[in-house]
């Protein structure tokens, strides 16, 4: 075939801006350490990388949300056992004076039973740790009990903060004040207040005592016994939580994986394609150079 | 004698002629379009003597140009087809690497946002919390409205070289038609011997024509060319040629459409200029372009009016219901220009679900309106407005012929913004309220992952996905189809500089042999001139 002068220079040099081209984009692949420049590189992967990202945001926030609800859920734990504990001491101390009680005996117990209520509402109007009341309900910047004559008045709600802690999975992280305090009837601050009424009143007889003190002490076991029940609620949801965790994790690193699978350079091919097509490249030039070299012209003297 | 001195002239002139064809063909090597000429040498008539038939010596009849014109109808095909398919890819790959930031795309907008909604949840009362929400929503708002002025820009840009293109076509168009006018001149004087650099500088212009649009060419018995673009619509007749012009379209004023301008302007079909760089662009805005915009718009739109919806089923931190919290972008509309005077369409978005990411056009036949959805061409009739189509609530006022262009989302995706901006007003909460109360800040999470667009068939973030996959999936298309047609464009480029063009080496040889040939001319006269010597001695 006859070749036209001008076909050999475009053709030699259509051939080196080819390989230019693709060792511009090698390069460009080694600086971004990506396999995927743009979608078109490979549409698919460049689309799946976009819904893991997505997956893996959402398993980073639940991991964020997983840690909020372990905040909530510790702080409930440690409160629901001071809770217990006041309560067992009470109880504790009701069972040491069952017997017939003398009038001084009478006014220690009241005197003690009082502060045990203070302490009490203390507990049921404690604050988490980022400032909200823990047993409000919604109403988390109000405070939630209020002592009166008559035992403490509920201002909260019983609503229960719920935090989206895995994909398909909310849990409640707060326990509303009624439920803790209240559950069922049992208003165990009343049952404070109705007991120190019969033991200050002066005209209460020692059956009245003994009966207001066994009332007392039922609706003290009731009281433990929910505060016990909502505590290992409260425990087998840190539990959950802790299981969560695990599987987040693997998740976050199976995400990590499929993302690295799917965008990013294989290093070892990378770098030898360069120097392929260095050589290459290389070859093209020097031959160019010496066919082009080659004209009849320069022999004719 | 006379004779002899007779042959050596005509093979010395011969020798010229070929010395300076052949630096003609050395000059013009590189020039583009340029077909390398040749001389044809023949036998000058012989004479009978008697004794038998003596030759006179030679002629030059022709200097002729090696052109072919089937290579040139393949070069020109190639060349119209590769044009389109690179200047489309051109301009695709610009929405291709739009796309291809993975650090500043849609997608880690998205997170963020929906991110900081989780947290609002997690702790609703805190106001750090709350101004994440608002920000990552400015910040989500930006993103939208950076990828779809880039996208507008390149719409801007597609009518900057439509325009371009046209004034190129049109240039070409009247060169052509000039050379026509010159070329037919000449033959008519010497039908024999054509113009070749004339002819060569016509071919190229075609060649050239058809690097902007596919021209058809029919070559005329008296040595024009009657060049024809589209469904046979005539560029140049003879010397006379005619134009394109890019013109505001009728149906979309902000669009340029090609128009043939004769002597009333009248707008083409987009779809029937095909080839070369102005089809390729019409077929990028026509057939990419135009849905990537409305599909961003189409999720911005969906986006919006969901989350609003969901914010305004809660209650702010002061137990007011909940506002709209982004500005929800409204449809475009166009009348036609030669609409009645008073002609008017309002729509407005009633269920952005059902949302689709095409055009309409509503025309009122005079006893029915006709509403056609542009993507489908599906049609649908209606007696009387308003009337809600895929989730778009259409009225207006028509007379009979009355026609109006309905953009439901085309620009939505740059007409968003945040509406709320005290973050007291954000609607975390359900009708009971309270500071903790998270229960609509979850709802309003939930949205992330929730299939809302195309019907309730996929979440703003998987159709923003499918978006950049289809995308991707053009733009490698038109990569093969341009890298084919490229390495056609190159071989045939190489099939017809075979024929026509020139080979340096080959010119050389022919410098030696026509220099060889004048040295032996020269020669002859020599000899006749010593014969005639001879002769003259013989009288001293």
């Amino acid at each position: 075939m006859r070749i036209s002068t001008n076909t050999m220079y475009q053709t030699a040099i259509g051939k080196i801006s080819d390989l230019q081209a693709a060792q511009s984009r090698l390069q460009q692949q080694i600086a971004s350490e990506k396999r995927i420049l743009t979608p078109s590189d490979d549409p698919i992967a460049a689309s799946r990388v976009l819904e893991i990202a997505q997956s893996k945001s959402m398993n980073t926030q639940f991991a964020n949300n997983r840690q909020v609800a372990n905040t909530h859920l510790t702080g409930l734990d440690n409160s629901l056992g001071s809770i217990t504990e006041q309560l067992t001491v009470a109880r504790t101390t009701l069972v040491g004076n069952a017997g017939t009680l003398s009038a001084d005996q009478k006014a220690a117990l009241s005197i003690n039973l009082k502060a045990s209520l203070g302490t009490l509402v203390g507990f049921a109007n404690a604050k988490d740790a980022l400032g909200n009341y823990m047993y409000a309900g919604f109403q988390s910047d109000t405070k939630p009990f209020t002592e009166t004559a008559s035992g403490a008045t509920y201002n909260g709600d019983s609503n229960q903060l719920f935090l989206q802690v895995a994909d398909q999975r909310k849990i409640a992280v707060t326990v509303a004040g009624d439920s803790v305090f209240k559950a069922g009837g049992n208003d165990i601050f009343q049952t404070y207040s109705d007991l120190t009424a019969v033991l200050d009143n002066p005209a209460s007889t020692d059956a009245d005592v003994r009966n207001a003190i066994a009332t007392a002490l039922a609706s003290m076991d009731s009281a433990i016994s929910t505060v016990a029940n909502t505590r290992s609620a409260v425990g087998s949801k840190l539990n959950e939580l802790g299981a969560l965790n695990e599987s987040g994790d693997s998740r976050e690193l199976q995400y990590a994986q499929a993302m690295s699978e799917l965008q990013d350079l294989d290093y070892a091919q990378a770098l030898s394609d360069l120097s392929q097509q260095q050589i290459i490249l290389e070859a093209a030039q020097k031959s160019f150079i010496q066919t082009s070299g080659l004209s009849l012209f320069k022999f004719i003297g | 004698m006379s004779d002899i001195l007779n042959i050596g002239r005509t093979a010395l002139n011969a020798a010229q002629v070929g010395l300076s064809v052949t630096g003609h063909n050395i000059a013009n090597a590189s020039t583009p379009g340029y077909s390398r000429q040749q001389i044809v040498q023949t036998a000058a008539l012989a004479q009978n003597f008697g004794y038998g038939f003596l030759g006179q010596g030679t002629e030059v009849s022709q200097v002729k140009r090696n052109y072919s014109d089937i290579l040139a109808k393949q070069l020109n095909n190639a060349e119209t087809a590769n044009s389109a398919n690179s200047t489309y890819l051109s301009n695709i790959s610009q929405i291709d690497n739009i796309l291809a930031d993975s650090s500043a795309g849609l997608s880690p907008a998205f997170q963020q946002f929906f991110a900081s909604v989780q947290g609002l949840a997690s702790n609703p009362g805190n106001v750090a919390n709350r101004q994440a929400v608002l920000s990552s929503a400015e910040s989500l708002v930006n993103r939208f409205t950076d990828i779809g002025s880039r996208l507008e820009e390149l719409r801007t840009s597609v009518n900057n070289q439509l325009t371009t293109y046209t004034e190129q076509v049109t240039s070409y168009a009247s060169q052509i038609g000039q050379l026509n006018n010159v070329i037919s001149k000449s033959l008519a004087v010497d039908s024999i011997n054509p113009p070749n650099d004339l002819m060569d500088q016509r071919d190229l212009l075609i060649s050239n024509l058809n690097k902007l649009i596919k021209a058809d060419i029919q070559p005329q018995s008296d040595g024009t060319y009657n060049v024809f673009i589209g469904n046979g619509i005539p560029l140049v007749v003879g010397s006379k040629s005619y134009g394109l012009k890019a013109v505001n379209s009728a149906a979309d004023p902000t669009r340029l459409e090609v128009a043939y301008a004769n002597n009333i302007t009248t707008e083409l079909d987009a779809k029937s200029l095909t080839g070369g760089a102005l089809g390729g662009l019409l077929q990028f805005r026509s057939n990419s372009l135009d849905g990537i915009q409305n599909q961003l718009g189409q999720i911005a739109t969906v986006f919006a009016a969901t989350f609003n919806e969901q914010h305004q089923a809660g209650y702010d931190k002061a137990g007011v219901a909940g506002t709209a919290f982004f500005a929800l972008p409204t449809p475009q509309s166009y009348g036609e220009v030669n609409n009645s005077v008073g002609a008017t369409l309002t729509a407005s978005i009633t269920n952005a679900s059902a949302l689709t990411a095409s055009d309409y056009r509503i025309q009122y036949d005079g006893s029915n309106y006709n509403i056609t959805r542009l993507n489908d061409n599906s049609v649908q009739t209606f007696a009387s407005l308003p009337q809600t189509v895929d989730g778009v609530s259409i009225n207006g006022s028509f007379a009979a012929g009355d026609s109006f262009l309905l953009q439901p989302t085309r620009n939505n995706a740059t007409g968003l913004s945040v509406l709320i901006n005290n973050v007291d007003k954000i609607a975390a909460s359900d009708i009971n309220g309270g500071s903790a109360n998270n229960i609509n800040a979850l709802l309003l999470a939930e949205l992330q992952t929730k299939g809302t667009l195309n019907n309730g068939s996929v979440s703003y973030e998987n159709a923003f996905g499918q978006l950049v996959s289809s995308v991707g999936n053009k733009t490698n298309e038109l990569k093969v189809n341009s890298a084919a047609t490229k390495s056609l464009l190159l071989q045939t480029q190489a099939a017809q500089q075979s024929e026509s063009g020139v080979n340096l080496d080959e010119e050389a040889a022919n410098l030696l042999r026509y220099q060889q040939a004048y040295q032996a001319a020269g020669k002859v006269m020599q000899i006749a001139s010593s014969l005639f010597e001879t002769l003259l001695a013989l009288g001293r």
